[in-house]
């Protein structure tokens, strides 16, 4: 084999050749050629095509680890980004008990922070924005941020409000600590301290007294009892319907008395009032003829429940219910709304129900009195 | 002789709940712990004022379910209970439990 003949082979080699032959390690061959044959030295065409032939395949190797780092930092950043938590924006109002509208910027808020978690990704709530809360709103935020921390540990973080107010509000029921967000304002604001916040599992109302003693100095002891009764039975309405089983499930209640009106929201992420009233056989005769399916008759099976214009006079879900609407139409310009499943009834002076584009998981209960003090 | 029961100060500020596994203030272990028991004596007297609820369930499983559960009479409970209360309204909602003719076919 001659050395020209070997030179047209690949440049490392050619180059260990000219280095006497010393550094070959790939073949036997060269290294008898190298030691047994005087290497008549190349050209100077020769050599500068070799030279280029080399810089020709390094650049080519460079070519190539370069997309190899190019590919190797797309991934990385790919990486990073889906460890990364998504950032969903909290709408600025929250709040429910509302117009349409209101309700589903809300509703796509929730709906979206659910799917994200579900597929595995982190979320970032912004509280940022955030300018007014409203105790349906924060109700539904509170239900949804426990079921995603108990669910979905480690993949919600949050920022802070850029509200003072909001901050200490959702500082004052919890929210921010459950997220991870240490509490660092003193809560003393008027509009904040003046709400009452329960929570709880049992149909125990101990937890509610600080709110009915503050509620017998407003309205006297036989208004404060009438409305403790009503709030105490739909309490155990959630723990006999909503959560059947022995442990009961949580529940949470906002509560504020002020001149002349009382305001208690109650939240359960149970069994809806439909989904119980249905399970019930004997409701079977009372459906008869109708179309009660995908969420079409829930308005109209809330108010049987509530004991409203289409009264079943079945006890199906206790006396709750009903007995907050008796105690409302006692009181002119008052209020009461159930949200439950797919649809919502109402009673402002006159019964109204109507259909939720987006289900709510369990039942939201407003209830707003005007009441004149004694 | 009179036993004196008084809710508010003997048991719960804030009785609540039916069943037992409503809670620890529920009427089922008010019936129990107290008002049963102390039906032993000539005549018992149950005091409402000072609480803060006093829900229809609670009030149905304490009385109603004296005569449900326990097979006491109406007419033996007339003679033997005396509810009082500021707000006649409960009174009256207890005798009705008491008396109501469902509890009747236990």
């Amino acid at each position: 084999m001659g050395s020209e003949a070997f030179l047209q082979s690949e440049g490392p080699f050619y180059k260990s050749a000219l280095d006497g032959g010393a550094r070959c390690h790939k073949t036997c061959r060269w290294r008898a050629f190298s030691t047994l044959t005087a290497v008549k030295k190349p050209s100077e065409d020769l050599q500068q095509w070799m030279t280029r032939r080399q810089r020709l395949s390094a650049a080519r190797q460079q070519r190539v680890s370069g997309v190899q780092r190019a590919k190797d930092h797309k991934r990385s950043v790919a990486r990073a980004t889906a460890r990364a938590p998504l950032r969903r924006r909290v709408p600025s109002r929250l709040r429910y008990y509302a117009r349409r509208e209101y309700r589903r910027e809300v509703e796509l808020f929730f709906e979206q922070v659910n799917e994200i978690l579900l597929s595995g990704r982190s979320v970032l709530i912004d509280f940022s924005q955030v300018e007014r809360l409203f105790p349906c709103g924060v109700l539904i935020l509170m239900g949804w941020v426990d079921e995603w921390v108990h669910e979905f540990p480690g993949l919600l973080s949050a920022t802070y409000p850029k509200d003072d107010l909001v901050e200490q509000m959702l500082q004052h029921v919890g929210v921010l600590q459950k997220l991870g967000l240490p509490p660092r304002k003193a809560v003393a604001h008027d509009d904040v301290v003046r709400w009452h916040y329960f929570h709880g599992r049992d149909a125990d109302a101990t937890p509610i007294e600080p709110f009915m003693l503050e509620l017998q100095k407003i309205l006297g002891e036989e208004q404060q009892l009438g409305l403790g009764n009503c709030v105490t039975e739909a309490m155990i309405n959630v723990r006999h319907h909503a959560y059947g089983g022995e442990h009961g499930g949580p529940w949470w209640i906002f509560a504020t008395v002020s001149k002349g009106s009382v305001f208690v929201a109650l939240h359960d992420r149970g069994d809806s009032v439909p989904g119980t009233l249905l399970a019930k056989p004997a409701i079977a005769d009372y459906l008869t003829g109708r179309m009660w399916s995908a969420g079409r008759g829930d308005g109209s099976l809330i108010t049987a429940a509530v004991g409203g214009r289409t009264r079943t006079n079945l006890p199906f879900r206790g006396k709750g219910l009903p007995e907050m609407l008796e105690f409302t139409k006692n009181y002119p310009a008052s209020e009461l709304g159930i949200f439950s499943r797919s649809g919502f009834f109402r009673f402002d002076g006159q019964e109204s129900t109507g259909r939720l584009v987006s289900p709510i998981k369990g039942t939201l209960v407003i209830w707003m009195l005007k009441i004149a003090e004694p | 002789m009179t036993k004196v029961l008084n809710v508010a100060s003997d048991f719960a500020r804030s009785p609540s709940g039916r069943y037992l596994s409503d809670g620890p203030n529920s009427g089922e272990r008010f019936r129990e712990e107290l008002l049963y028991p102390a039906l032993s004596s000539d005549q018992v007297e149950v005091v409402l004022d000072g609480v803060l609820t006093l829900g229809s369930s609670f009030l149905d499983e304490a009385f109603g379910g004296l005569v449900r559960e326990k097979g006491l009479s109406p007419r033996e409970l007339r003679n033997k209970l005396v509810i009082r209360s500021r707000l006649d309204t409960y009174v009256n909602k207890i005798w009705s439990y008491i008396e109501d003719p469902k509890n009747r076919k236990h």
